[in-house]
């Protein structure tokens, strides 16, 4: 018989192995078997434990120490000194704060202000590919209230909706009337909509290698309530670590019957299945998504008739986002009015964000929805990197919205945003420092989309194009001011025009750019600017 | 019903109507490109965009159903300026060729930017480099001039069942085309280059002659199959150089032999004066001394107690056959003419169904003898576009069927010549009896034709009797519909059995064409006048055909080509070909519809009719007084009023002649079957030489290789020809092409489309 | 009467002091305006490719139906730039009008009139005023 006295946590995410988890773990393991401490200290994979760019992340419970930037190098000496002898390794600790169950790693030493986790509430907590840990961290609660409870789908559908729950993949649909639209029909799909294309935007893929066995319940609990039998997972193909954990945890499911034919007896019928995308941009629209996994060229269908009516495979379908799902079980678990508590009247709950850019911690954080912008980046993100001066920051991603010094104090919501022709979006905050160019940004973001249009609708595979052309000059230094204008009437136009979002989009950071930083634009089409020296882009292109 | 307001204009259109549907009834224009009345909308090319009172953004005219009270601005500035952005994006990267692009002049793209661009250029990019892609010798594809409006994509998914035409690339790069064919001839290519709103996909066949505008269109029916097409005839200077089908009847699509099955018209080894017979040569002469030489011959013939006999094409027009039929009748005193020279001894008859529209409706269908993509290649797109919907689910006892296959629900491919063997287990399906036995030696499974029978059972079929079935096959085939409570609709070889049907052409005794030819043999008959058909390429007995041919005393070839029949003949008689006489011809559903004379006869050339007329007036009695086609036309008429009862067939039927070791399908490939076909340049192009092919297992049982040279034998007659493995033919069978003028193929066969041969590995 | 007849001797005499108005063609030529419109000249490119590419707008534009003009493939771009050539190129002297709107409408450049106004043909009928592509190139052959 095993005695665990000590687990240690890895977190396991594309950017910590690339700094080499798995050589840590693997060096973990064999030093714990060489000094003989296999059977009493457990070494478990987690998700991801929040941050990124701080290398390979240990937590030792129940110590509660957190180690960063470990390399192999060091697995000896916190083997030897804290496993062994119990004592931290002080050299590479950092803070954690265990009350919110929430690792807090700051070389500077801010405090970071906890995070009230809903949806990331076992992520960088339990091992991903353990059902047990799930199940014991609260995984599956929900399903069996619903069963035990006797709750009808209506109840459900009804529970959803009274929490105001708004869609977290850009749009901000009330999810409850979304589900209410499904039109009636014998055969129903339920699919999530994993294909996180946003530039900047990684919370959809930390969700689901931290915690899969959530998403999985609560597609569950959403097939339950629109009366969908099967469901998918659209992911993207890049994300082969979460494809790998949630088909494990499919599997875990299956096994167990939470999964299946009649769950758990309880008569609910459910099967999931993994479809993964191919790499295009397009495909995180709806009905782009449902044509992809019809098996066709992934490009957007007309609307009316909607996906609610005439979805996949011409049957009624409800699209909704990762973290719209990974919402929906602390509202069943707790009510609606308990997920009222959190956010705006109008926006209830939490709001996971993936800030990066210029700041000093960058990474994934969940807090209120309305939190100011400022406490995101001042509070939360701990700052401006090296002390400079903020100069913007592009709200939402590619498809987003820049916002400047004076909108600091905007609140962070679907509504409040609108006043300042922002977006939400995906919830990615890329923050820039006072020496970014934003010219160069907006270059990238229209090439961004000039490579994903899809080529279906004329405006928005012309009109994209156009904009790059017209952006290269601009950056080049070949511009005129008509460029200017001239961006701005192509966008304009497309935005009329275009079938499906991603046209309509570019005039977002195409607009709040030539607003808010029209002067550096003038200045290079001025026809005196010259290009810089390089290393003025280095520190970004680190982090983007 | 809602009402709309249209610039101004006030409608109450019948809901569901679309906003450019109505302003289309208002003749109200909105541009548009990817939208295409017979296509499902795509609302891709944003073109169309209107503006709706209320409504924040700019709607698709073309997909968006009119609301009760909407005011529609087509005009507005904010329209006006999305339509100039538009065609800008367009022209960005187009290249400015028009001087040198065929579709210039009925260019759409050309059209919008004149009705509706503005002569400025806002934004500047590099012009498309794809290279010009020559598919195959019936379409030319360029890239650059692509407008991505994906109207030839829809139309091979939606109308082909798909075809590998597609869409690759994203974005800018976005480009449409085949994926891996170097050729692409689909039957139905035709169409994706007439829906091109722009140059890209353009007619090599065209390529570079002439502008569209030096061409006069003339209305007209296609001349190879009894669909009965119409077709828009582009002629210059006493050349046929285009054909469009620019009204959408019967169907909105038409067939590659419609489209471009036209150069035989302008071929240079046409000969269009009379050719006399002295020795071995043949001398020009006038056209009135042939026609007496002709009379002559053929009253002395008959004077001295000699038979002559006719037969003519089942191509021509109903006058053809109405002043022929009365030359042969009531001059020459002849009982022995016909027009079946395709073989086959059915006569036409009565249809259940009078359209297009009433084969579409149909829940079910039913297919018995025939590749109908070969023979009615547009009657195939109407039954395939139900069962590509949905809607209906088809049914087909055919052996080799390449097209249908694709759609249907159960596919029965029986052995060559064992069809109706499956049509009488099938009759006896439905009739409760035993059928096993029936369907020994077929390669039809029971399991195929108990769900057959099931799903006939239970949904009302249509049932569609192909030009292979004898008078045997047909009194089965009529038995199944009796039993289902349906008369089937029974097709004919040519372009019009009906009105040669209609107008008497047949011998009232009966005789089939192979009787009229073995009485030419015993030397009964003793002059023949064979009228636009080869004999030896189209009749399904060579060899009797040349014993008939050089027992006769006396043979007139009235043709546009020199074949080999007209190698027999002792007078030569120019033809004129489809476009340069009018007519009367009766297409499947016995509709009379006119063919419009498209420009004079080349030379010396005559249509039948002023042969016979000429004929008559020659021998001194004149069959009447007719100056144009027009004149006899109300004949014509009176004609097809009347019923005409056919003489029973059946009894004399032959059976199956299947001796060698592998049963074969003698079969027209699709660009050689129709009239004249091996005199289409394109067409010999793509199909240039006889081939046999075999199912792929089947053929690799007999040790065979995809593409290697076989010889065939039959008789002890050998032909060489290429092989080629095909998924659609039976297993245990073989499907030989013919067709081919050049290629004595008919000598294999004694009468019907079936035969044992041999196969063998040609040595090297 | 000597009176009136010295009268007419003065003018046929004075005349024969003044310089001649006629000249003695075809010895002699009269020079013409620079932008008269004679003989219709087909142009090639540098590399001697044929610069008309038949698009028939000279063609469509001649208002006295003169122009006869089919066109044909030049896959291999040896004859023309664009890979379009005239194959038949026919104007038809006893009709033009020398308007010169053909070479208005030419997209290229292509066909131009020059100063050249000799076109009597041999011979009784119309025939000869007939002229094809090869007469009309630059270099005048083929009469």
């Amino acid at each position: 018989m095993r005695h665990i006295r000590c687990h240690v946590l890895i977190g396991v995410d594309a950017n910590s192995l690339l700094a080499g988890a798995k050589a840590v773990e693997q060096a973990l393991i064999k030093e714990l078997a060489d000094k003989g401490l296999a059977d009493e200290v457990q070494v478990i994979e987690t998700g991801s434990l929040g941050p990124i760019g701080q290398g390979v992340i240990l937590v030792v419970y129940p110590d509660a120490v957190a180690y960063a930037n470990v390399t192999v190098d060091d697995v000896p000496e916190i083997v030897t000194e804290h496993l062994l002898k119990g004592r931290p390794v002080k050299r590479l600790q950092v803070p954690l704060a265990p009350e919110e169950r929430v690792v807090e790693i700051k070389p500077t030493g801010l405090v970071k202000k906890p995070q009230p986790r809903v949806v990331l509430q076992n992520c960088g907590v339990i091992d991903p590919e353990s059902l047990e840990e799930a199940i014991a961290a609260g995984d599956y609660q929900a399903l069996v209230k619903v069963i035990e409870e006797g709750m009808s789908p209506k109840d459900v559908m009804e529970e959803v909706t009274k929490s105001g729950l708004r869609g977290r993949g850009g749009a901000g649909f009330p999810t409850g009337k979304k589900w209410s639209f499904t039109a009636p029909g014998p055969q129903k799909y339920l699919i999530c909509n994993a294909d996180e294309g946003e530039p900047g935007t990684f919370k959809d893929r930390l969700i689901l290698e931290g915690d899969p066995h959530r998403l999985i319940e609560s597609m569950i609990l959403a097939g339950y309530a629109i009366g969908a039998t099967k469901g998918y997972i659209y992911i993207r193909g890049e994300y082969t670590l979460s494809i790998a954990r949630i088909s494990k945890a499919i599997e875990q499911a299956y096994r167990e019957n939470l999964l299946g034919d009649n769950i758990l007896d309880s008569g609910i019928t459910f099967h999931l299945e993994i479809k993964k995308g191919a790499g295009a941009y397009v495909c995180g629209e709806e009905t782009a998504l449902i044509e992809s996994i019809e098996g066709k060229r992934g490009q957007p269908r007309l609307k009316p008739p909607f996906p609610a009516v005439q979805g996949l495979w011409g049957k009624p379908t409800v699209v909704n986002n990762v973290e719209t799902l990974s919402n929906i079980p602390p509202i069943i678990l707790n009510g609606a009015d308990w997920y009222r508590s959190f956010g705006t009247p109008t926006c209830p709950g939490t709001k996971v964000y993936t800030i990066l850019g210029h700041i000093e911690t960058p990474g994934l954080i969940e807090v209120e929805m309305g939190t100011t912008l400022r406490d995101i980046i001042f509070e939360y993100g701990g700052g401006i990197r090296k002390g400079k001066k903020f100069k913007g920051a592009l709200v939402g991603g590619a498809a987003g919205a820049f916002l400047n010094e004076s909108q600091l104090d905007v609140q962070m919501d679907y509504d409040s945003l609108k006043e300042y022709a922002a977006v939400l979006g995906s919830g990615a905050i890329l923050v820039m420092d006072e020496e970014t160019s934003v010219v160069s940004l907006l270059h990238s973001i229209l090439s961004f989309f000039e490579h994903e249009s899809c080529g279906q609708c004329t405006p928005c595979r012309m009109g994209t194009r156009s904009l790059l052309t017209i952006m290269e000059r601009i950056v080049r230094g070949q511009g005129t001011e008509k460029d200017l204008d001239l961006l701005l009437q192509v966008s304009e136009n497309m935005q009329v025009s275009s079938l499906c979002p991603l046209g309509q989009s570019p005039i977002l950071p195409i607009k709040s750019a030539l607003d808010y930083f029209r002067d550096e634009f003038l200045e290079r089409v001025s026809g005196k600017w010259t290009e810089p020296p390089l290393q003025a882009h280095e520190e970004a292109s680190q982090v983007g | 019903m809602p009402k709309v307001v249209i610039d101004g204009i006030e409608i109450e259109v019948p809901p569901g109507t679309t906003i450019l549907n109505a302003a289309q009834r208002v003749g109200v224009e909105i541009p548009v490109f990817c939208y295409h009345p017979y296509l499902k909308p795509a609302g891709i090319c944003r073109m169309c965009l209107v503006e709706v009172e209320g409504m924040p953004r700019l709607l698709p005219a073309c997909i968006t159903e009119v609301q009760d009270g909407w005011e529609i601005y087509t005009n507005s500035d904010r329209v006006k300026d999305a339509r100039e952005w538009l065609l800008e994006f367009v022209l960005v990267n187009h290249p400015l060729e028009c001087p040198i692009c065929d579709e210039a002049g009925e260019c759409e793209l050309q059209n919008f930017v004149f009705k509706f661009g503005e002569p400025r250029k806002r934004l500047y990019d590099e012009p498309f480099k794809y290279p010009t892609r020559y598919l195959g010798p019936l379409i030319v594809h360029q890239m650059n001039r692509c407008v991505l409006c994906r109207r030839c994509v829809r139309f091979s998914d939606e109308a082909m069942g798909g075809t590998d035409w597609g869409v690759y690339e994203r974005g800018y790069r976005t480009i449409v085309g085949p994926y891996e064919r170097d050729v692409f001839a689909q039957k139905y290519t035709f169409n994706m280059e007439a829906l091109c709103p722009v140059g890209a996909i353009t007619s090599n066949i065209y390529r570079y002659k002439t502008r569209i505008w030096k061409l006069d269109f003339t209305n007209s029916v296609c001349a190879h199959c009894e669909v009965g097409c119409w077709l828009d005839l582009g002629e210059r200077d006493g050349q046929l150089l285009k054909v469009l089908h620019r009204r959408g009847y019967p169907s909105p699509w038409i067939c590659d032999k419609g489209g471009y099955g036209f150069e035989y018209v302008n071929h240079s080894e046409r000969i269009t004066v009379p050719l006399r017979r002295e020795g071995n040569r043949l001398r020009g002469v006038t056209t009135d001394e042939a026609l007496e030489f002709v009379a002559g011959r053929l009253k002395g013939l008959v004077e001295s107690g000699g038979k002559v006999a006719a037969l003519v094409s089942p191509h021509l027009t109903c006058e053809d056959y109405l002043l022929m039929g009365s030359f042969m009748k009531e001059v020459v005193g002849s009982d022995y003419l016909d027009y079946r020279l395709y073989g086959g001894n059915t006569y036409p008859e009565r249809p259940a169904v009078d359209s297009l529209e009433g084969v579409e409706k149909a829940e079910a269908y039913l297919v018995v003898g025939e590749d109908l993509s070969v023979h009615h290649p547009v009657l195939a797109l109407s039954v395939a576009k139900g069962c590509k919907e949905g809607r209906a689910s088809l049914y087909l006892i055919v052996t080799g069927d390449s097209f249908l296959f694709k759609f249907a629900a159960e596919h029965a491919n029986p052995l060559p010549g064992k069809e109706e063997k499956v049509l009488e287990a099938l009759a006896s399906v439905l009739g409760g009896k035993d059928y096993a036995s029936l369907l020994e030696g077929t390669e039809v499974s029971e399991d195929t034709l108990k769900a057959m029978a099931q799903g006939l059972q239970e949904k009302k079929p249509l049932i569609i009797g192909g030009s292979r079935l004898t008078p045997e096959g047909r009194v089965l085939l009529k038995g199944v519909g009796e039993r289902l409570g349906i008369t089937p609709l029974f097709l004919d070889w040519g372009s019009n059995s009906k009105g040669a049907f209609q107008m008497g052409f047949w011998s009232p005794g009966g005789e089939s064409v192979e009787d009229i030819l073995n009485k030419c043999v015993s030397g009964e008959i003793k002059g023949l006048f064979v009228s636009s058909m080869d004999l030896f390429r189209d009749y399904p007995n060579g060899t009797l055909v040349k014993e008939a041919l050089s027992n006769l005393d006396f043979l007139v070839v009235h043709d546009m080509f020199f074949t080999e029949t007209v190698a027999y003949s002792d007078c030569y008689l120019p033809a004129t070909s489809f476009a340069e006489d009018g007519g009367t011809v009766v297409n499947m559903f016995w509709e009379a519809k006119k063919r419009n004379r498209a420009f004079k006869p080349k030379d010396e050339s005559m249509p039948l009719w002023q042969v016979a007329l000429g004929l008559s007036r020659k021998w001194g009695r004149p069959l009447g007084d007719f100056g144009t086609v027009e004149d006899v036309t109300p004949l014509v008429r009176e004609r097809l009023s009347q019923v005409v009862e056919a003489p029973s067939t059946l009894g004399g039927v032959k059976a199956a002649h299947l001796k060698g070791d592998i049963p074969a399908l003698f079969e027209y490939p699709f660009y050689r079957a129709g009239m004249r076909t091996d005199f289409c340049n394109a067409f010999v192009q793509l199909v240039p030489e006889p081939y046999v092919t075999l199912n792929p297992e089947y053929g690799d049982e007999l040790g065979f290789k995809n593409g290697d040279i076989v010889i065939m034998e039959v008789d002890g007659n050998q032909f060489r020809m290429k092989l080629f493995f095909r998924d659609e033919v039976p297993r245990g069978g073989a499907i030989v092409s013919r067709g081919f003028s050049d290629f004595p193929i008919t000598r294999a066969l004694k009468g019907l489309w079936y035969r044992g041969i041999e196969l063998r590995a040609a040595k090297e | 009467m000597v009176g009136p007849l010295l009268k007419g001797l003065r003018v046929t005499f004075g005349h024969l002091f003044k310089p001649a108005i006629t000249v003695k063609y075809p010895y002699e030529k009269r020079p013409v305006a620079e932008r008269y419109r004679g003989r219709h000249v087909l142009k090639l490119d540098e590399d001697g490719r044929e610069k008309c590419c038949a698009c028939g707008l000279c063609e469509a534009v001649c208002p006295a139906g003169a122009i006869t003009l089919y066109g044909a493939e030049d896959p291999e771009f040896k004859r023309s730039d664009v890979g379009k050539i005239a194959e038949v190129y026919e104007i038809d002297y006893s009709r033009c009008i020398f308007c010169g709107y053909c070479v208005d409408a030419c997209p290229r450049g292509a066909i131009i009139m020059t100063t050249d106004y000799e076109l009597t043909v041999p011979g009784p009928g119309r025939g000869h005023l007939y002229k094809d592509k090869n007469w009309l190139f630059e270099k005048r052959g083929g009469e």
